[in-house]
C-alpha cells in the first residue's frame, strides 16, 4: 500500500537556499547555516516567525575526533541559537550515519503530515576545519571489530568502498575507464552550478586517469572532498504551499536501508549489498506507487563513485552489471536522455554529505534550478548514503 | 615491487580482548579459529555479540579452528598515507578473503610472499589462498594469506 497523508497535507518543498562551498571558507558554519536558512525561508516567501519546525541529520560525518564540538558539526541545538526564532514547537535530530541526509527530510515530512509542525527549515552543515587531515588514523591499538581490519591497514577514504568497486569491476568485467563518464559529467555539472566548489576548475578524462590513487581502483577525483557549505530547504503542507511563490516535489515514497540483511563479516560481499540496496529502492517505489521507468528528476549518492554505479542498478535505472556502460555522458548528462545528479553532485558540488542531491531535488521540482533546470520534471527521487547505508525519498511534481 | 614477506612492524597493534582471546590464542599455535554457533553451526568473523546465521543474542558458542584455505574475494592497493605506521608500507594489497568453510565468511588481509604491481596486476578475484601467522609481538599473531601452490 503506498503511503497517504490527510486532504491537503502532503509535504512540500517551497523554498531552497545555498552557501557557497568551498574547501575552506574564511567564516564559521554558525554563519554559514544562518545565510542559507535565511536564503531558504526568503525563497519561500516566508519569515523566520513562521518557521516552527527544525530538521537535521546530524551525524558529524568527518572524522575521528571533536564529535561534539559545535565548531565542527551543527546540530539543532546550535541552530536554535544562531537564529532569532519565535515560533519552533517541534524539532527532530536523526543521527545514524546510515540514515543519510535524506532522513532530515523524511523526518520533516513526516511531522509536517501528521501536523506536529506547519512550516519546517531542513538543513545540513559540510564543514572542513582547517590543518586537520581527513580521517586520518593515529591510534596504534585496535580493539574490537577494528583488530579484524586496521591492523591490515585498512581504513583510508573510500577504502570501504574500494572493495565492492573491485568485486564489481571483476564480477561484471566493467572498467575503472568508464568511470570517468560519471565524474566528467558531475564535474560538467558543477560548471552550471555557481556554488559549486569545482565550478571554474575543470578537470579533463587525462586529470582523472593519472590522478592520484587513495585505495585503487579508486583515486582522489572517486572520492568527494570535505568542504565548508550549508543547503537549507524549507516544506510546509499542500494547503499551506498554495500561498507560496513556487512550491514542488509532493513527498509521495520513502524508505530507509534494510539492514536486517546486513551481515556480521569483516565487509559485506557485492551480492549482500546489492540486495540491500534493491530492497530499499523496492520499498521506496511500493510506498509511492510510482517505479523506476516514471522517474525523469534522479539523484543518486556519489560520495564514493561507484556507490553511482551500484545505486543506478539498484534504483532500477540501469540494468543490473550494465551501470558501468549506461551512466555515460549522452544518458546522465544534462542534455541526455536520463539527466543525473544535476548540481554536480557530491563530487562537482562538493561534500555536504548529499544534501546538495536534497537541494537539487526541491530546486528542480519547484522549477528554480536556472540554468540546470530540466524541462521533463514529473518524479524525482533521492538517495543519500553510501552502499550498505541509506535513506530515500520519492516526490511529485504535482 | 618488492614482495612482502612480513607487514610487521604493525603500526597498529591488534588488541586481544575476552571476546577475542581465543583467536589470538590459536593464532600463536598457527591455528585460525572463528566463533562457531553451536545452534546453527553458523561461523561468525569476526566475533559479535549475537550471531549473525540465527541472529541469536544468546546463542551457544564455540570457538573452532578452520582450515584456514579460502579464495580472494577482492582486493584493493592502498597507496593512501593518512593511517600513522604505514606511511612506509604504501602500496600494499588489503584482501578479503572468502574461507572455504561458508559462502560469505570474509577475513581481511594482506598478501604476503607474491610479486604484485601497484595497480594489483597479477592478483586474481578467485585465486586460492591460505592462511600464515605473521609475528606482531611476542604475544600477538596476525592471520595473514598467501597463495596456495
Ligand atoms: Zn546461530
Amino acid at each position: 500500500m503506498p503511503m497517504s497523508w490527510a486532504p491537503g497535507k502532503r509535504p512540500v518543498f517551497v523554498g531552497a537556499g545555498s552557501t557557497m562551498v568551498r574547501r575552506y571558507m574564511p567564516r564559521s558554519h554558525s554563519a554559514n547555516a544562518k545565510d542559507a536558512a535565511t536564503a531558504a525561508i526568503a525563497d519561500a516567501g516566508l519569515k523566520i516567525e513562521d518557521i516552527d519546525g527544525i530538521f537535521i541529520w546530524a551525524d558529524p560525518n568527518w572524522g575521528p575526533s571533536a564529535v561534539g564540538d559545535p565548531k565542527v558539526w551543527l546540530d539543532v541545538a546550535h541552530v536554535m541559537q544562531v537564529m532569532p526564532w519565535k515560533n519552533i514547537k517541534f524539532w527532530l535530530q536523526p543521527e545514524a550515519v546510515a540514515a543519510g541526509s535524506c532522513s532530515g527530510i523524511q523526518s520533516a515530512a513526516l511531522a509536517l503530515g501528521a501536523g506536529a509542525c506547519n512550516y519546517a527549515l531542513v538543513i545540513r552543515t559540510g564543514h572542513h576545519p582547517a590543518g586537520v587531515r581527513y580521517r586520518q588514523i593515529s591510534s596504534n591499538r585496535a580493539a574490537g571489530n577494528a583488530a579484524f581490519t586496521q591492523p591490515y591497514g585498512h581504513g583510508v577514504g573510500g577504502s570501504g568502498q574500494a572493495v565492492s568497486y573491485q568485486a564489481y569491476l571483476s564480477k561484471y568485467g566493467a572498467k575503472r575507464e568508464s568511470m570517468w563518464g560519471y565524474v566528467g559529467t558531475a564535474h560538467d555539472n558543477a560548471q552550471l552550478n555557481p556554488n559549486a566548489v569545482w565550478k571554474g576548475r575543470e578537470i579533463t578524462q587525462d586529470d582523472y586517469l593519472n590522478a592520484r590513487l587513495i585505495a585503487y581502483p579508486m583515486n582522489i577525483f572517486d572520492n568527494d572532498m570535505p568542504c565548508d557549505g550549508v543547503h537549507a530547504v524549507v516544506m510546509t503542507t499542500e494547503d499551506r504551499a498554495k500561498n507560496t511563490p513556487h512550491p514542488g516535489g509532493y513527498m509521495s515514497g520513502m524508505a530507509a536501508i534494510n539492514w536486517e540483511l546486513r551481515s556480521t563479516g569483516a565487509a559485506e560481499t557485492l551480492e549482500n549489498l546489492e540486495d540491500m540496496g534493491k530492497r530499499m529502492a523496492d520499498n521506496m517505489y511500493a510506498s509511492s506507487g510510482f517505479s523506476a521507468k516514471d522517474v525523469d528528476v534522479k539523484h543518486v549518492y556519489d560520495g564514493f563513485s561507484p556507490m553511482v554505479w551500484m545505486w543506478l542498478e539498484a534504483f532500477g535505472f540501469a540494468p543490473k552489471g550494465e551501470a558501468h556502460r549506461w551512466a555515460q555522458p549522452e544518458t546522465i548528462g544534462l542534455k541526455g536522455t536520463d539527466p543525473l545528479n544535476m548540481s554536480g553532485g557530491n563530487l562537482g558540488n562538493g561534500r555536504v554529505h548529499g544534501f546538495t542531491h536534497v537541494l537539487e531535488c526541491a530546486q528542480q521540482m519547484m522549477g528554480t534550478a536556472g540554468p540546470r533546470q530540466l524541462e521533463k520534471v514529473t518524479v524525482g527521487t533521492v538517495e543519500t548514503g553510501p552502499f550498505g547505508n541509506g535513506s530515500c525519498f520519492l516526490v511529485t511534481k504535482e | 615491487m618488492p614482495i612482502q614477506t612480513t607487514m610487521a612492524p604493525y603500526g597498529i597493534m591488534p588488541v586481544s580482548t575476552a571476546d577475542t582471546k581465543p583467536i589470538w590464542d590459536g593464532a600463536k599455535e598457527g591455528k585460525l579459529v572463528v566463533l562457531k554457533c553451536s545452534d546453527c553451526g553458523f561461523l561468525n568473523w569476526p566475533p559479535q555479540p549475537w550471531c549473525g546465521g540465527c541472529k541469536n543474542p544468546d546463542f551457544n558458542k564455540e570457538w573452532v579452528a578452520v582450515s584456514g584455505r579460502g579464495t580472494i574475494y577482492c582486493w584493493y592497493i592502498c597507496h593512501d598515507t593518512s593511517i600513522t605506521g604505514y606511511e612506509e608500507k604504501v602500496p600494499y594489497a588489503v584482501l578479503l578473503v572468502e574461507l572455504e568453510e561458508q559462502k560469505g565468511l570474509l577475513v581481511m588481509s594482506n598478501l604476503l610472499n607474491f610479486e604484485y604491481g601497484t595497480l594489483g596486476e597479477g592478483i586474481e578475484n578467485g585465486a586460492a589462498v591460505e592462511v600464515v601467522f605473521d609475528k606482531a609481538s611476542d604475544d600477538i599473531f596476525v592471520p595473514q594469506f598467501q597463495l596456495r601452490r
